[in-house]
C-alpha cells in the first residue's frame, strides 16, 4: 500500500452484500490531496470520443490514458502491454498515482457521463481472452444520482475511495441528474499486485440501495405510459422510459429489454420486438446455448 | 468526372459556431425531438431568441402548436417526454406567469453545461395559433405541411382541456416545484439587476410558501388570498409555525438580493416540510441536485 492509498476498515458483510461485494466494491481510500490534483487534470482533459454507442443514450464520453496506440482518442479495449497516451504525458498526478500502484495495466482511461446519460444494461469483456482481469475505478468527481446498477441494486460509487467492478456480470450505470460523473477506469490483469490491492472488498450502507420489485401494477402502467408516447409517435422516447426502469426496480436479466420487446409486440411490430430481442442478445453477450 | 470541393467555413465562421448559444443547441434538439410525433403543427420561439436580445441566462420560449384533438394527450405526457429527451430535473411548473394566450404553459429546468437552463413551453392547439400570433412576436421553426383544418369536435375537446387545466388547483407536490423554478428565475433576475421583475417573483415565493401551507393543512379552503390564513392554517402549531415563519419573511426587504432569494427556498423547503413531508420526500433527490447546481452557479459567480 502506497502512502496515498489507505486501507479501509475491516467490514462484517451480511450474505447478501458478501454477494454484491465480488460484483462491486470498495478497495481502498484515496488521499484527499492527490485526488484533487488528478480532478483538476482530468478537468482540464479533453472529451475523448463517443465510443460505443450501441451500449449507451448518448453523453457517455471516454479519452484513453494507457492504451495500445498511445492515442488518446484511440478507445477500443484489448489485450496486451498498454503504453501511455499523449495525454497521459500532460497529466502527471495521474501517471505518478498509476505508477505507483504498481499493477500490470491493461487499458487506462478518463470517462465522463453527462446529466441525464444512461450505459444500458450490459457485459463487458466478452470479446476478449480469458484472462482474469477487473476494472478499477476511481471517482473523481461525482453526484447521489451517478449509480451503478446491478443484481437489482443501486450502488453509488462515492468519490473518496477505489472500487473494484466485476464487469462480467450484467450491470448499467446513470446520471440521472447530473452535474457530470467523471470516473479514471483501469482495466488491470489479476496479479499479486491486484490481490493485495484487493484484499479487504467491503461495501459500506450508504452505498448500497437495493430496488423495489415492479408489481404487476406498476407494469402495465409502465407499458401503457410508453405506449402513449409511442402513440404519439415519439417511439425513441417510448423505449427509453423502459430501458430507464432497469435504473429504478429489481428486473431479471435482459427484463428492460424485454419490456421493449413486448411493447412492440403488443403494437404489431414483430420486427422491432425481435431487434430488440436481438439487441439485448448482444450487450449481454449471450452465447447461443444460454439463449 | 468533376471533383467537387466543400467551401471551407471562415475562420470567423468557426469563432461563430464556437460560441454557438447554448440556447441554440437545445432549440435544435427540441425541434429535432419534437417534430417526430404527429401531433405537433407548429414550433415557434418567442422572447430574446426571437428578437435577438438573448444573453446567457436567456431562457428558451418555444410555442408548440398542437393538433385540437391530440392537445390532452400531449399534456398529459409532456412531463415523460421531456424528462426522456432532454432529463428535466423536475416536473414541468405550470407557468402562472406568461399571459393567456389560448392555451397552457410549462417551465422547465434541463442541465446543460454544469447548470440549469430555464425551458418556457407554451402548448397551443392548432386552431389558436393565427391568434396567438396576432397577439406575440413569435417565429415560426418549423410547422407541419400535413396540419389540416381542426374539426369543430376537436375544437371543443381541446378548449375543455385547457378549461380542465386552468381549474385544477396545484397539488403540494407542484407547488414545490413551483418554489424551486421561481427560485432560479428570480435569481436570474437579480444576476441582471432587474429589480422590477425581481419584486414581483419575490412575491410569487411568497404566495407560493401560503398557498403550500393552506393546500396541505385547509385542502378545502373556501377563502383565497391571504383572507383567513390566521382563523384556518392557524388552527394548528404547524399551521402558526409556518404562519410566523411567513410574517417574519415578509417583513425583508422588498427587492431581493441573492442571499434572501435562497433564504424564501430554504423557507419554502422548511414549510413544505413541516407541512407535506411526503411530497418534499418524493422530490429529495431533484432538491438534492437542484442545489448542487445552485453551488455550482454560486462557485463559478
Amino acid at each position: 500500500m502506497t502512502g496515498t492509498l489507505a486501507a479501509l476498515p475491516r467490514q462484517d458483510a451480511a450474505a447478501g452484500t458478501r454477494e454484491l461485494v465480488e460484483q462491486v466494491a470498495r478497495l481502498v481510500e484515496i488521499d484527499g490531496a492527490l485526488l484533487e490534483r488528478m480532478q483538476a487534470e482530468a478537468l482540464g482533459a479533453p472529451l475523448g470520443v463517443v465510443a460505443y454507442g450501441d451500449y449507451q443514450s448518448g453523453g457517455w464520453w471516454t479519452v484513453s490514458l494507457l492504451n495500445h496506440s498511445g492515442d488518446p482518442m484511440d478507445t477500443v479495449i484489448g489485450d496486451g502491454q498498454a503504453r501511455p497516451t499523449s495525454l497521459l504525458a500532460q497529466m502527471p498526478a495521474t501517471a505518478e498515482f498509476l505508477d505507483g500502484l504498481g499493477l500490470d495495466l491493461m487499458y487506462v482511461r478518463l470517462a465522463r457521463l453527462g446529466p441525464n446519460s444512461f450505459l444500458w444494461p450490459h457485459r463487458d469483456y466478452a470479446e476478449l481472452s480469458d484472462t482474469p482481469r477487473h476494472r478499477l475505478h476511481v471517482p473523481l468527481l461525482t453526484n447521489s444520482s451517478a449509480t451503478l446498477v446491478t443484481h437489482g441494486t443501486r450502488v453509488h460509487m462515492a468519490a473518496g475511495a477505489m472500487w473494484r467492478l466485476t464487469p462480467t456480470v450484467e450491470h448499467g450505470v446513470c446520471n440521472a441528474t447530473g452535474p457530470d460523473r467523471l470516473h479514471l477506469i483501469a482495466d488491470v490483469y489479476a496479479d499479486d499486485a491486484y490481490h493485495r490491492l484487493a484484499s479487504n472488498p467491503c461495501l459500506l450502507d450508504d452505498d448500497v440501495a437495493p430496488l423495489p420489485e415492479l408489481s404487476g401494477a406498476d407494469r402495465a402502467a409502465l407499458l401503457g405510459k410508453a405506449d402513449a408516447l409511442a402513440d404519439l409517435g415519439y417511439t425513441d422516447a417510448a423505449e427509453q422510459t423502459l430501458l430507464r426502469t432497469y435504473f429504478g426496480v429489481a428486473l431479471p436479466e435482459g427484463g428492460a429489454y424485454d419490456l421493449i420487446a413486448e411493447l412492440h409486440e403488443r403494437r404489431g411490430n414483430t420486427a422491432a420486438a425481435e431487434r430488440w430481442r436481438a439487441n439485448r442478445d448482444r450487450l449481454l453477450a449471450r452465447t447461443a446455448d444460454a439463449r | 468526372m468533376t471533383a467537387t470541393t466543400l467551401a471551407q467555413p471562415s475562420p470567423l465562421d468557426q469563432i461563430a459556431a464556437a460560441n454557438r448559444p447554448v440556447q441554440l443547441t437545445v432549440l435544435d434538439s427540441l425541434i429535432t425531438a419534437l417534430t417526430q410525433g404527429g401531433a405537433v403543427t407548429h414550433l415557434l420561439v418567442r422572447g430574446s431568441l426571437a428578437t435577438g436580445t438573448a444573453d446567457r441566462l436567456s431562457d428558451v420560449d418555444l410555442v408548440i402548436g398542437v393538433r385540437d384533438g391530440r392537445l390532452a394527450e400531449l399534456m398529459a405526457h409532456l412531463d415523460d417526454l421531456m424528462a426522456v429527451q432532454f432529463g428535466v430535473l423536475l416536473p414541468g411548473w405550470r407557468d402562472t406567469i406568461v399571459g393567456p394566450l389560448g392555451g397552457a404553459g410549462y417551465v422547465y429546468l434541463v442541465p446543460h453545461a454544469d447548470r440549469l437552463l430555464q425551458l418556457d413551453l407554451y402548448l397551443c392547439p392548432a386552431s389558436g395559433i393565427e391568434r396567438l400570433r396576432g397577439r406575440v412576436d413569435a417565429r415560426v421553426l418549423w410547422q407541419n405541411p400535413d396540419a389540416a383544418i381542426t374539426a369543430p369536435a376537436d375544437r371543443d375537446a381541446s378548449a375543455e382541456t385547457l378549461a380542465r387545466f386552468a381549474d385544477t388547483p396545484a397539488s403540494c407536490g407542484q407547488l414545490l416545484v413551483q418554489a424551486l423554478v421561481l427560485h432560479a428565475m428570480l435569481r436570474k433576475r437579480i444576476h441582471r439587476g432587474q429589480a422590477f421583475i425581481a419584486y414581483e417573483l419575490l412575491h410569487l415565493m411568497h404566495t407560493t410558501i401560503r398557498d403550500l401551507a393552506r393546500t396541505a393543512l385547509v385542502p378545502h379552503s373556501r377563502h383565497h388570498g391571504w383572507y383567513h390564513l390566521p382563523d384556518e392554517v392557524g388552527r394548528t402549531d404547524t399551521g402558526r409555525n409556518a404562519l410566523a415563519q411567513l410574517t417574519a419573511a415578509l417583513s425583508d426587504a422588498p427587492l431581493p438580493n441573492a442571499d434572501q432569494a435562497d433564504r424564501v427556498l430554504n423557507l419554502a423547503l422548511d414549510v413544505a416540510g413541516q407541512v407535506a413531508p411526503q411530497a418534499v420526500a418524493e422530490l429529495a433527490d431533484r432538491i438534492a441536485a437542484y442545489r448542487l447546481y445552485q453551488q455550482r452557479e454560486n462557485e463559478a459567480a
